[in-house]
């Protein structure tokens, strides 16, 4: 009947669309209790893009895990089949590639005419480029950094404004806390994620940006082999059990609750000496975070992370983020393509990228009334930011996933003394063999 | 079909309807009574077929590929053959060390902490007081009842840093390092036993009730000192039971995953990697889906073999016919 009557003209021809709900897939580990940073962006992005589309309602989907590795494998099941895909998700970086691999994602030509797209960073575009195809855009990046507290260094007879120019700098610093805190066991002269219990976190800020302040790396892009060892593999597993004495008790790095430990118990207490650590973890101490608390810009102090001997460019780091794509079995790819535009728009996010703590990936939002009003409160993103140019990037190739995994297992370890950095660099070379095959490896001697 | 041809041979003018029931009886052939029982058990086979026996079809042959969660193989996987079960059983994969603690986790909580402590109590209280018995029981069923994950996060509690456990050191003047830590695999196999140990006690409750007490009168009789009843009577009369539990224990506590991930995680390091979270961190932390299965299809076969040999040793002690 109702169709009779709209052939017969008596209702207008162009009847409003059909109603459609998007759902967008985000991690539990983005929007800790007591925030709404997911929510708020979502709703953000949403109200965007209801001016084009009115039909289209947004629903967020909190995935809640406890580490990052199951989220992804949470995210990669809900992506096999098209009764449970979510229309967008909201993946790291160093997974779009494998997830594209994979068939997961659809490639996204249009992304590369959107306006916004000629503002990212170029490395914010090949990070979510894999085979010549883009699959997503990036919404956050960050910086690694070294966070140091006065009031230890100050008790050990440390300077008070330090920046280390090698790695020995930074073993005689957290050695000198220890000797002035032999008899506090509370006090931890050196933090770094180690251990599988943290994931990705281990891969990344505890072993490959000292990787990177070598001369080695984890994969040649001239010839396209991935390293499996040479004198910078073997100088970065020494500097690991070198560390060891120093670094925090086996119940803290094993616990994956071990990011928030530092940054909510030591810190704040001033427990811990020498931090290596995301540049988003002041964001926790800002008004409105999950801690706040103004005075640790002035308890702690932030320094650049330097290269293996201080050689040029004399400091050295590694980045990440987040970026958005379009499952491949997502139903409407044009309106979730849409919605990642507006998601990953400026003003949207000078907002998203300080409340979670990143640093933005295109250099447009550094000029946003929103993104000024944050460096106000957070002078960190301000040092962080000028990081940017000694930065380097994770492999986007599949089998980055499971090398890190061998990273990870390898620092815990040598964290729990049961190998030698000896063992570590030869297990690392093994294992790497045994993943990506012998003729796509190399040896460096340089 | 008319009544002639249901019932030959029926003289006319007798009385039809006993003689009608001892035909129907006779019209059953062992086929159709077969039949009858097929028809009977196939909802229940089919529910078995489709969400038990399907799936452990489909691991096994998962188990032959290469499948990830992602990278090109997740959805493009191919026939590898045994590679899977050769890195499994290579040195350096972990396998031997995971196996060890496993067994370790069923020897200690499974039968010391589950079937013989499950074992004493039920023993022990069947000989004392109505009050004692009723307070007792409550309280180790109430063990069981508490869910799985509710117990983890307890004992967690108990165990960690600045946890129960720590502030009880800390009063009389000792140091504490969290047993999470310095001995996870006594930690997890506690927090089982005290879940646990009330499946064993309500068994034996049940069976050592089912001792004729005229027996034990007889043996005080001809003068069994306590040990010998307990070692001669009381044992031989409840084997069955003991078998049972065993067979049902070993299951449950090789398979066991959600009490050992959730205080542990399988750590510190892999300090608490049994099987079943070996299993599950090759599939779902490290991706590799297929080495996964792999690992199951070992944990399976392991689990039957053990439940084959229980159950090899009731048929030799001749007692499974008691059982039914």
């Amino acid at each position: 009947m109702a169709s009779l009557v709209a052939s017969l003209g008596t209702v207008p021809a162009a009847a409003a669309p059909a109603p459609v709900t998007l759902t967008v897939a985000y991690w539990s580990g983005f929007n800790p209790a007591g925030t709404n940073i997911m929510p708020a962006w979502i709703a953000a992005a949403a109200k965007q893009l209801q001016r084009t589309y009115p039909n289209v309602q947004v629903v967020g989907e909190e995935i809640t895990t406890s580490s990052e590795s199951e989220y992804y494998s949470k995210l990669d099941l809900t992506e096999r089949s098209a009764r449970t895909v979510p229309d967008v998700v909201f993946e790291d970086s160093f997974l779009v590639g494998s997830d594209a691999s994979a068939g997961f994602l659809r490639p996204l030509p249009g992304l590369t005419t959107w306006s916004g797209w000629s503002a990212y960073y170029p490395a914010m575009k090949s990070l979510v480029t894999y085979n010549g195809q883009v699959y997503g855009a990036m919404n956050s990046t960050d910086v690694q950094l070294i966070f140091y507290s006065h009031k230890l260094f100050s008790q050990a007879g440390l300077p008070a404004k330090w920046q280390p120019h090698s790695w020995q700098d930074i073993l005689s610093a957290a050695r000198a806390i220890a000797r002035a805190n032999r008899n506090n066991s509370n006090v931890v002269p050196l933090w770094i994620y180690t251990g599988q219990a943290v994931g990705e976190a281990s891969a990344f800020r505890g072993f490959e940006v000292f990787l990177n302040g070598t001369k080695d790396r984890l994969y040649d892009y001239a010839t396209h082999k991935w390293e499996i060892s040479g004198p910078g593999f073997n100088a970065t597993w020494n500097l690991l059990a070198q560390m060891q004495p120093l670094e925090q008790p086996e119940a803290m790095w094993s616990n994956p609750n071990a990011d928030a430990t530092v940054a909510l118990t030591l810190i704040p207490h001033q427990q811990v000496g020498i931090v290596f650590d995301g540049s988003w973890v002041a964001t926790a101490y800002v008004p409105g975070g999950l801690q706040p608390w103004p005075g640790f810009f002035t308890a702690y102090g932030e320094a650049a992370l330097p290269t293996q001997t201080g050689a040029a460019p004399g400091y050295t780091n590694q980045s990440g983020g987040w970026a958005l794509s379009v499952p491949r079995l997502a139903p409407h790819p044009g309106l979730s393509q849409a919605f990642v535009e507006d998601a990953s728009s400026a003003p949207i996010l000078a907002k998203f990228d300080p409340a979670s703590g990143n640093l933005p990936p295109r250099a447009d939002v550094l000029t946003q009334p929103a993104w000024r009003a944050s460096v106000a409160v957070n002078p960190v993103s301000q040092f962080a930011s000028a990081q940017l140019p000694y930065t380097t990037f994770r492999p986007n190739l599949p089998a980055y996933v499971q090398i890190s995994n061998v990273i990870q297992e390898l620092t815990g370890e040598i964290s729990s003394r049961s190998i030698t950095a000896k063992q570590a660099a030869a297990t690392y070379a093994s294992q790497v063999t045994q993943i990506v095959g012998s003729a796509n490896v190399e040896r460096m001697t340089r | 079909m008319t009544q002639g041809a249901l019932s030959p041979g029926v003289p006319p003018g007798q009385p039809e309807a006993p003689a009608t029931h001892t035909r129907n009886v006779t019209v059953e052939t062992p086929l159709r009574r077969r039949l009858t029982g097929l028809a009977m058990l196939a909802p229940m086979l089919a529910v078995v077929l489709v969400f038990m026996g399907w799936p452990a079809v489909w691991t096994f042959v998962l188990s032959f590929t290469n499948m990830t969660v992602t990278g090109p193989t997740a959805t493009h996987y191919q026939y590898v053959g045994f590679a899977n079960y050769q890195q499994l059983f290579s040195s350096g994969s972990g396998l031997a060390e995971s196996v060890g603690k496993s067994l370790y986790y069923l020897v200690v909580s499974g039968y010391l902490g589950q079937a013989v402590l499950g074992f004493l109590l039920a023993y022990f209280l069947s000989r004392s007081l109505y009050a004692v018995r009723a307070v007792v029981g409550a309280i180790v069923i109430v063990a069981w009842l508490v869910p799985e994950i509710v117990t983890s996060y307890m004992w967690f509690v108990l165990l960690s840093d600045g946890g129960v456990m720590s502030q009880a050191y800390h009063a009389v003047g000792l140091s504490y390092q969290s047993w999470l830590v310095s001995n996870p695999m006594l930690a997890v196999s506690l927090a089982n036993a005290w879940r646990g140990a009330a499946f064993s006690f309500l068994l034996f409750s049940a069976a050592l009730d089912g001792i004729p007490t005229d027996l034990v009168d007889a043996s005080e009789v001809d003068g069994a000192g306590p040990w010998r009843r307990l070692t001669r009577l009381t044992i031989p009369l409840v084997s069955s039971a003991i078998v049972v539990d065993l067979v049902i224990i070993t299951l449950a506590t090789l398979n066991d995953f959600s009490l050992i991930y959730a205080m542990t995680g399988g750590g510190p390091g892999n300090a608490s990697n049994v099987l079943s979270v070996f299993m599950y961190r090759q599939a779902f932390s490290n991706y590799q889906l297929a080495y996964g299965t792999a690992i199951a299809v070992v944990l399976l076969v392991i689990g039957g073999l053990l439940a084959a040999l229980y159950i090899r040793l009731l048929r030799r002690q001749g007692s499974l016919a008691e059982m039914r």
